[in-house]
């Protein structure tokens, strides 16, 4: 819960604005898949699961896709008519970390793995990562493959 | 608390930041201020929304404005709306005399020049068109010689640069009241010519004229609208033939003709080729082509700044020439390509006032010569003929120089700044001349204190400055009259020497003197009362009036308040000067000596300095003019008025720095 406390005028109002609790910190996010409960209201995602969804929203955003974040994204559909070869794979670790280092911080990246299967035409990604917050480990797999 | 969205950022990271405040608010959801989570990709479809909107907003407020549109259609469209019609490209004009001469028997006395005639010139090893826009007709001088003159008997034919465009047009084929479109960006709509034939196949035509040059406008009006469309090309409309002029019948074929031309690419074009030999009347001849005045005046279309600045000017005076600054709104929109600066006045603000005329002073470019100046004056006379509400004369008057000396005075401090004493002054003298680099036009006042305050932030080593103050007019102390009355009476035999005695005698009213000379030495063939008689008549014209457009210093029994450059008079290096504690002028010599007692005058009130006329035989510097300088009653400011212009000579002016160890 945040928790308000009250300033002195002489330390400049701070009471105004809301201090958080570093231990009282909930991830609290919206979910991307906006299912409705019976209610009506959409379900939200909490703590290792909200910091989940924004990973693989993270990895599944391309660059230029988010306005004025040219950068924002992992950007693998970059890597789509790459060859097939054995440096794709550090290619997209090395993609995957910088997307991660820069825009997720509440996540720890702990190991990358990528496996190919060239005859299938896809790449899947294993990604186990701590959050940080509450060092629960958490483990995202997602598989990039042709539709058709 | 309560949760305000502010609503008038624009950018997209203060809305998006704004949103994220107001979620701040909340418990809900929490992740907002990760860029990958969910509820940040959402906030990033509502910023972006808001950001999109806010925009689209904000462009259509500012091209909703004359003074904020950033698009030429707009302003284009929004000067129309106030009665403005901007400036189409304009092409280059020249003026030629064109002439042949032939011995072909027999052929017609008068042979005409069609419209349209080719004439060919290089610019920079680009060839232009230039085209007759009217006919012109010339006659035999009974030897086979014939010259081409306007309709006014001037042979200054004009050519304009241009490829010949006709676009026809059937009325009422598709709608009522249609807008014909013209596709064409580098239209001159001065030379556009309309013609409206009753039938497809008609050669009766009745011509139109362009609704700007109008002044009243009934259903019978034979008038056409030509104006700029949004994509830059043109648009040809007629009257509703009910209360805004006539409308083409239906059937009847319209043809617009106009030059498409290359504006100020073809200007300074001056050897003018005919493209072919003029043929009819009888003979087959090639033109002879004597260039007067280069091609000038070309120029692109009216930038959207120009549009911006003149429409308002415009619109204030309905086309209708009545107040000074009509003719100013005017003369500019039909002139501005040959035009630097315009000043008007009423006759009534002259030192001397005249009632019913209009004063028009015009600072031409430096590329339009005497021909071209002569034609524009001609053409705002005519102007005024067309939208005077009342019959005003237009009175011309050149530009007058006056110019300022300045002599700077400065302490500095040389512990304050590395550089030396040679680099500050120069530094100081750079700031005057800069100073005036804006000034040579109209309405530019002098300010000392405005002066001296960028001079004293110069440098940190400049502690404080001052700076006397003189103006200066020029003026050349010889009788054009009189020696033009000397030259007809002597049919220009006389040598200068002589010509110099003849002046010296007639400004000491020597005139029995004088005509004796011409007469007795037979360099007349008048006789000798007549000689007197002429002579004596340009006399009351060897005084001269200098007009300061200030008053001057009152006498003064330490200071001289006049001062010329020097010149040479009766063998002796002289100048003139004031008398102290007196108006009068004296001529002194470089050695003090007083060459004339009284050779003028000054009225400090007026500002007038009367000079009578001498005659030196030379001018220092190989000048044909003296520099007559004087103290303004008031130093701090000169104010020109009417048709002065300001201007600085440098020559005359000096910087003087005074060294002091002091730092405050």
């Amino acid at each position: 819960m945040a928790t308000n406390r009250v300033f002195s005028n002489e330390d400049g109002k701070l009471n105004e604005f809301t201090l958080i609790n570093a231990r009282d910190k909930l991830y609290k996010d919206i979910d991307l898949s906006f299912t409705a409960k019976p209610s009506g209201e959409i379900f939200k995602k909490q703590d290792a699961a909200a910091v989940k969804q924004a990973v693989k929203n993270l990895l599944l955003t391309n660059h230029l896709e988010k306005p004025f974040e040219p950068n924002f994204g992992g950007n693998l559909r970059g890597l789509l008519f790459e060859l097939a070869d054995e440096d794709i794979d550090d290619e997209i670790v090395d993609d995957v970390v910088y997307a991660i280092e820069r825009y997720e911080p509440r996540a720890r990246i702990l190991n990358i793995s990528v496996s190919e299967t060239a005859d299938y035409n896809s790449i899947s990604i294993k990604i186990e990562f701590q959050v940080i917050s509450t060092e629960e480990t958490v483990e995202l797999n997602t598989t990039l493959s042709r539709l058709r | 608390m309560a949760t305000t969205i502010k609503s008038t950022a624009l950018d997209f990271s203060s809305i998006k930041n704004n949103l994220k405040n107001h979620l701040a608010n909340q418990t809900e959801f929490s992740d907002y201020n990760f860029e990958a989570s969910g509820l940040s990709n959402i906030l990033d479809v509502l910023a972006y929304n808001t950001h999109i909107n806010g925009l689209i907003a904000n462009f259509a407020l500012n091209e909703s404005y004359l003074n904020t549109a950033q698009l030429r259609s707009s302003a284009v469209s929004l000067a129309e709306g106030i009665g403005y019609t901007p400036n189409t490209d304009t092409s280059a004009q020249a003026l030629v005399r064109i002439s042949f001469t032939t011995s072909t028997t027999p052929r017609d006395s008068i042979i005409s020049l069609p419209a349209f005639t080719e004439f060919t010139a290089v610019v920079d090893e680009i060839t232009y068109t230039f085209q007759t826009t009217q006919s012109f007709f010339a006659t035999d001088n009974g030897s086979g010689y014939y010259e081409f003159l306007t309709t006014t008997g001037s042979n200054l034919i004009p050519l304009r640069e241009g490829s010949r465009k006709t676009k026809t047009f059937l009325a009422g084929e598709y709608e009522e009241n249609p807008v014909y479109v013209i596709p064409d960006t580098k239209l001159d709509a001065a030379t556009a010519t309309v013609n409206i034939f009753p039938s497809a196949t008609s050669t009766d035509a009745t011509a139109y004229q362009n609704i700007n040059n109008i002044s009243t406008v009934s259903a019978s009006t034979t008038a056409y609208v030509l104006k700029e469309s949004p994509n830059g090309n043109f648009e040809l409309s007629f009257g509703d033939g009910v209360t805004f002029g006539n409308a083409p019948e239906t059937g009847s074929r319209i043809e617009i003709t106009y030059l498409s031309t290359n504006g100020a690419d073809a200007n300074s074009a001056s050897t003018f080729t005919p493209s072919s030999s003029l043929s009819g009347g009888g003979v087959t001849t090639p033109l002879t082509v004597i260039t007067s005045s280069n091609a000038s005046g070309g120029q692109a279309k009216q930038t959207i700044e120009s549009i911006r600045k003149n429409a308002p000017f415009q619109y204030v005076s309905q086309n209708r020439m009545v107040t000074a600054e009509d003719y100013t709104a005017l003369i500019k929109k039909n002139y501005s390509t040959f035009i630097q600066d315009i000043s008007t006045w009423g006759g009534e603000d002259n030192a001397e006032p005249e009632f019913g005329a209009v004063y028009v002073s015009i600072l031409f470019n430096d590329n339009v010569d005497q021909s071209t100046k002569d034609s524009i004056k001609r053409g705002i006379v005519d102007l005024g003929n067309q939208l005077a509400i009342i019959s005003f004369k237009v009175r011309f008057v050149d530009p007058v120089q006056t110019f300022i000396e300045l002599d700077t005075t400065f302490q500095f401090n040389p512990d304050l700044t590395d550089k030396n004493l040679n680099a500050i002054t120069n530094q100081v003298t750079t700031v005057a001349a800069n100073y005036f680099g804006a000034f040579g036009l109209f309405n530019k006042s002098f300010r000392r204190s405005n002066l001296l305050t960028l001079v004293d932030e110069s440098s940190t080593a400049v502690l404080s400055s001052r700076a006397d103050v003189r103006i200066q007019r020029r003026f050349t102390p010889t009788a054009p009259s009189l020696i033009a009355v000397i030259n007809q009476l002597t049919l220009n035999s006389l040598e200068a020497a002589q010509i110099n005695n003849v002046v010296g005698l007639v400004s000491k009213r020597k005139f029995d003197s004088a005509a004796s000379f011409l007469v007795n030495g037979e360099y007349t063939t008048s006789n000798f009362t007549d000689v007197k008689n002429k002579l004596a008549a340009t006399a009351s014209n060897l005084t001269q009036v200098i007009e300061f457009p200030t008053s001057i210093a009152s006498p003064d029994d330490i200071n001289f308040i006049i001062r010329s450059t020097e010149f040479t008079l009766n063998g002796r290096l002289s100048f003139l000067r004031n008398k102290l504690s007196s108006n009068a002028i004296q001529v002194i010599a470089a050695n003090g000596d007083v060459v004339i007692d009284n050779v003028g005058s000054y009225n400090a009130g007026t500002g007038a300095v009367t000079i009578d006329f001498f005659n030196p035989s030379s001018i220092a510097g190989g000048r044909t003019d003296i520099k007559l300088s004087v103290v303004p009653s008031n130093p701090s400011a000169v104010s020109p008025i009417r048709n002065d212009i300001l201007l600085f000579d440098p020559d005359r002016s000096s910087t003087t720095a005074l060294i002091v160890t002091v730092d405050n």
